[in-house]
């Protein structure tokens, strides 16, 4: 499968990590990237809060470059914020042919709006390269629990998005249960993580994280996986400064690593710590990785090897109570046998 | 040459404030064959029509035109007096509705009595051009079906086999009763549900007038008013119940015991041979085929070794009858939305503890999984903070649908009384976006709800997550106070919408009648007809037709019984005489017809005509007259114009078209 990348701002800098992680598997699983030519700035902060025009026009652009030079060949966007910025101005391209037509004229080029735009996870939902990835995986992360948490961009609003259910998605689940780890059931999985606020509003945004947090922890997640450059920022970043907070108050740290699902996956199939860009995380990832590889591997019986462990079971149980009888039976004829002589 | 008269009615202000029926009145003296004009303040009145006859032989009128409201609101009226008190057939008459189609719609007699004088001319115009038509008698089958057996069907049953007329309940399920057994209590008098439902179940079985179908559906209805041949398919219950007494030892003795409990809400567990709940009607188990071992892997067969009479029979078939009925009632319920579907903020069923409102009925009875102990599922413990947030589906045309469900606010205020009643210092929060309680003492149990510590919350839950204690931390705001609220719940009680079952829509093409777009059927009237639909003989009673709560479902199934009962006490019934009629000469028989009619009333049969003084044999359309409802879409799918709508043929409709254009 080939796919237009469109590296957005934070490719080579906040996400990095999630650049160098996915470039590994990429490699690994027979995923080919083009990068899109002469991309721009896909909007995000500030295009849309200017003009809906602007708004449109800014991703249209990248998406009419991609599509000149790959033809219908789909467009990733890696970064959350990117690719809800680049499916707004699909949606409404494909929306009404006006608005197609308008978006043409304001980027001054033709954009016929057939490529589709995915995210980071989107590829590895393709049953041909879930399957290479599964038989690529050679340092499974045994029974790993991973709160995977989505945020807000890749979900909402379902009418760009149409990710498979906005308020309990489950796809991402599904990425990283080929790693061998195994997801938890959490809430707060497509909760705020005050991202936005990040910089102009650090004490709103504190308690959002936190909350995250310790949902994750109490769920029983050892780690968190993200597929957003924001969310993993904010959340891997403001741990330390959470649990300095907390300490103050006399509250346990919270001590979780935040991963990007494509490190789960990188360090699966083999990736060095370096490779998978595990190396630049602000909470240590590396040794509770090399800890799960090493867990005895718990395999789940199917319901009719469950069965036939049961029948099983029973059988030695009755062949049990048999010989208990018999020895019963024979132990007073022993005796009667004894005080005869 | 015809000899019309125009009676322009005031009704008061309603039509004189907005048109001057004077100057419709002179105008109308020099349209074509118009013999006489005259106005009445009130043309429906005795005065009014006594004005009308009196014309009418004085004038020697042999048409009639009447300038008043909607022909739907006083046409038959306005028939018969023609057909009582003149010599007029009933049909040379035509309704102008200078009303609700004029002057209700404008506000000057600038605009308004133009238009009513161009209104008055095309029903003057179709006038001369109306023929007489005759009614003929329809005979009537002194027997009525009921489709479905929940408390609307029981009380339909109940009241027509009262009348004395047999009556057949038709029920898909093993029992009849419905969804009312499985409730615990019902609002405002918090009298038990079972107790008074049950008893009606049992009068039904003992009633000699009352036949019962469990586990039937209706394949197949052919015929019209009075003649119904329904075929029904009752399917097999393997077992004989002539020679079931209803010991019940099957039950006891089936080694299939873990089929989740369809009663209980799937809180309990049952047998693969079942009676649902011990006052179950019939009151004999059914095997259920699709679990049933001997069934499905053919080995087991413990029920027919315990049966001490023999009744059981895995070699049990499916029967199918066909018996004529004069009238069908349509009491198919409603079930509750599946939210788990819908819902992932709040867990999409991956929560023990979040249940539905059916599943808290069952959870607060005493025959209920618990015996009537207010436990959580997940773990047999008392919840001490139970939230119950209202109007899940309901109003919420994104997720769910857009209408009220209408009895959910009692219940809801029901099951927090039931909570803070039987769990003592208990909490109960109730988020809600409106709280509607329009009924008999429906407000004042509200109130008292509200006044034993109910914390009514107006606001929706965002999200509801389950900790690692247990607790369920629902997530929502206040819109009242604009404050985000949080609270931790040990259980959460899902009000959710009622939605029509399934198969709806597939009942509404067996019988042949409409479904609104939410999935309901559509009554004729909302307000004047409404438990008759549009297609003659059929009725609706109960949750088929909208949500309501049990006091509405029993009043309109008495309704619908009455209508029932008035129709099969006559000997006939007159047909609707406006119906497609088709002229053999012009038909092609080429079927377009067939094709069209939402009443299956037209087929195409052999007919030996004469052409062109000789014999021919040739397939032609032939209308059934009590089937055709008059609908005219045959005749606009007529290519060589050979289907004509009595009362409304081809040429009327061209005169009134051309009378408004030559104006």
């Amino acid at each position: 499968m080939r796919y237009a990348n469109f590296p957005g701002c934070s490719a080579s800098t906040t996400g990095k990590a999630y650049t160098e992680s996915f470039s590994y598997v990429a490699r690994h699983a027979g995923i080919e990237i083009d990068e899109v030519p002469d991309w721009n700035c896909c909007g995000a902060s500030a295009g849309r809060l200017q003009s809906d025009d602007l708004g449109d026009a800014l991703p249209a652009r990248s998406l009419a470059n991609a599509e000149a030079a790959f033809g219908d060949e789909p467009v990733l966007a890696l970064c959350a914020g990117c690719y809800s910025n680049l499916r707004r101005a699909l949606v409404h391209a494909r929306e009404s042919e006006d608005r197609r037509r308008q978006i043409e004229a304001l980027i001054g080029q033709p954009y016929e709006a057939k490529a589709d735009v995915v995210c980071g996870i989107d590829p590895f939902l393709e049953p041909e390269v879930a399957q290479t990835v599964k038989a690529r995986v050679t340092q499974p992360l045994n029974g790993l629990k991973v709160a995977c948490y989505y945020g807000c961009a890749l979900v909402r609003p379902r009418a760009l998005t149409t990710f498979d259910d906005e308020e309990d998605p489950q796809s991402m689940e599904a990425v990283v249960k080929l790693t061998g780890a195994e997801p938890v059931e959490w809430g707060s999985k497509t909760e705020c993580c005050g991202a936005s606020h990040h910089v102009s509003n650090p004490t709103a945004m504190k308690p959002l994280v936190e909350r995250i947090l310790a949902d994750a922890i109490d769920a029983g997640a050892e780690a968190i996986a993200t597929a957003c450059p924001l969310c993993n920022m904010n959340l891997d970043m403001r741990e330390a400064e959470i649990n300095k907070a907390r300490a103050a108050r006399g509250e346990a740290p919270l001590d979780i690593p935040v991963y990007f699902f494509a490190q789960l996956l990188a360090s699966a199939m083999g990736a060095s710590d370096a490779e998978a860009g595990i190396t630049r995380n602000f909470v240590p990832g590396s040794s509770l990785l090399a800890e799960a590889k090493t867990r005895e591997v718990v395999v789940e019986l199917t319901p009719e090897q469950k069965k036939a462990a049961r029948i099983a079971a029973a059988k030695k149980q009755a062949a049990a109570r048999k010989a208990a009888q018999a020895a019963a039976a024979a132990a007073p004829a022993q005796g009667k046998e004894e005080a005869h002589e | 040459m015809s000899r019309i008269g125009v009676f322009v009615c005031h009704c008061g202000t309603n039509i004189a404030g907005t048109v001057d029926v004077e100057a419709v009145a002179d105008a109308a003296r020099q349209m074509p064959n118009v013999a006489y004009a005259g106005t009445n303040k009130y043309m429906c009145s005795a005065q009014g029509q006594d004005y009308i006859v009196d014309i009418i032989k004085e004038h020697n009128l042999d048409r009639v035109v009447i300038a008043s409201c909607s022909p739907r609101m006083h046409e038959r009226l306005f028939r018969k007096v023609l057909a009582e008190k003149t010599d007029l057939n009933p049909y040379l008459l035509e309704v102008a509705n200078i009303r609700e189609q004029c002057s209700w719609v404008h506000k000057d007699k600038q605009i308004g009595t133009p238009k009513a004088i161009n209104l008055v001319a095309m029903a003057v115009a179709k006038a001369d051009c109306d023929t007489q038509l005759f009614t003929h008698e329809i005979p009537v089958t002194k027997r009525a079906l009921i489709i479905g057996g929940g408390i609307a069907g029981i009380q339909a049953a109940l009241d027509i086999a009262d009348a004395g007329f047999p009556v057949t309940i038709v029920e898909r399920k093993t029992t009849i009763g419905g969804k009312m057994p499985m409730l615990d209590k019902t609002f405002p008098t918090l009298d038990c549900s079972a107790c008074i439902s049950t008893p009606k179940m049992s009068e039904c079985e003992a009633h000699p007038l009352i036949e019962i179908k469990t586990l039937s559906e209706v394949e197949k209805v052919e015929g019209y008013i009075g003649n119904f041949d329904v075929t029904i398919r009752e399917k097999a219950k393997y077992i004989d119940y002539d020679k079931c007494t209803g010991c019940g030892m099957c039950e006891t003795k089936c080694p299939q015991k873990k089929i989740p409990s369809e009663f209980n809400q799937g809180m309990s567990t049952r047998t693969a041979v079942y009676k649902p709940f011990p006052q179950a009607v019939p009151s004999k188990p059914t095997i259920d085929a699709d679990h049933c071992r001997m069934l499905t892997e053919g080995k087991c067969g413990v029920c027919a070794k315990v049966c001490p009479t023999g009744a059981i029979d895995y070699q049990d078939v499916d029967r199918v009858t066909t018996e004529r009925y004069g009238a069908i009632v349509l009491a198919t319920g409603y079930e509750l939305i599946d939210w788990t579907r819908l819902y992932g903020e709040y867990g999409g069923g991956r929560y023990a503890d979040v249940i539905s409102g059916l599943q808290f009925e069952r959870l607060v009875n005493a025959s209920g999984p618990t015996e009537g102990h207010i436990l959580r599922p997940s773990d047999g413990t008392e919840p001490k903070t139970m939230v119950i947030v209202k109007c899940v589906g309901s109003r919420d045309p994104h997720k769910g649908v857009p209408y009220c469900s209408r009895a959910c606010c009692m219940y809801g205020a029901k099951h927090a009384h039931q909570f803070m009643d039987k769990v003592p210092g208990g909490k109960c929060f109730v988020f809600y976006m409106d709280v509607r309680t329009p009924g008999k003492n429906y407000d004042e149990f509200y109130m008292n709800t509200l006044h034993e510590g109910a914390r009514y919350i107006r606001g929706r839950i965002s999200k509801i997550t389950r900790r690692s204690d247990g607790k369920l931390v629902c997530l929502g705001e206040d819109t009242l106070s604009g404050n985000v609220v949080e609270v931790d719940a040990d259980m959460v009680v899902l009000e959710t919408a009622m939605v029509p079952p399934e198969g709806a829509k597939k009942l509404a093409q067996t019988v042949n009648t409409q479904l609104g777009p939410e999935g309901f059927f559509t009554e004729a009237h909302p307000k004047l007809r409404p438990v008759e639909t549009n297609t003659g003989g059929l009725y609706l009673a109960g949750t088929a037709q909208g949500p309501k709560d049990i006091p509405d479902t029993v009043a309109q199934a008495g309704a619908a019984a009455a209508k029932v009962i008035g129709l099969l006490c006559k000997q006939s019934i007159e047909s609707n005489p406006m119906v497609a009629h088709v002229d053999d000469s012009k038909c092609s028989g080429c079927g377009a017809c067939v094709d069209i009619c939402p009443y299956s009333a037209v087929t195409l049969v052999e007919k030996t005509l004469r052409e062109n003084s000789r014999k021919v044999t040739r397939t032609v359309a032939q209308v059934n007259e009590g089937l055709c409802q008059g609908c005219g879409a045959c005749t606009v799918a007529c290519r060589p114009g050979a289907s004509d709508l009595l009362g409304f043929n081809d040429e009327g409709i061209m005169r009134e078209v051309e009378a408004y254009a030559t104006r």
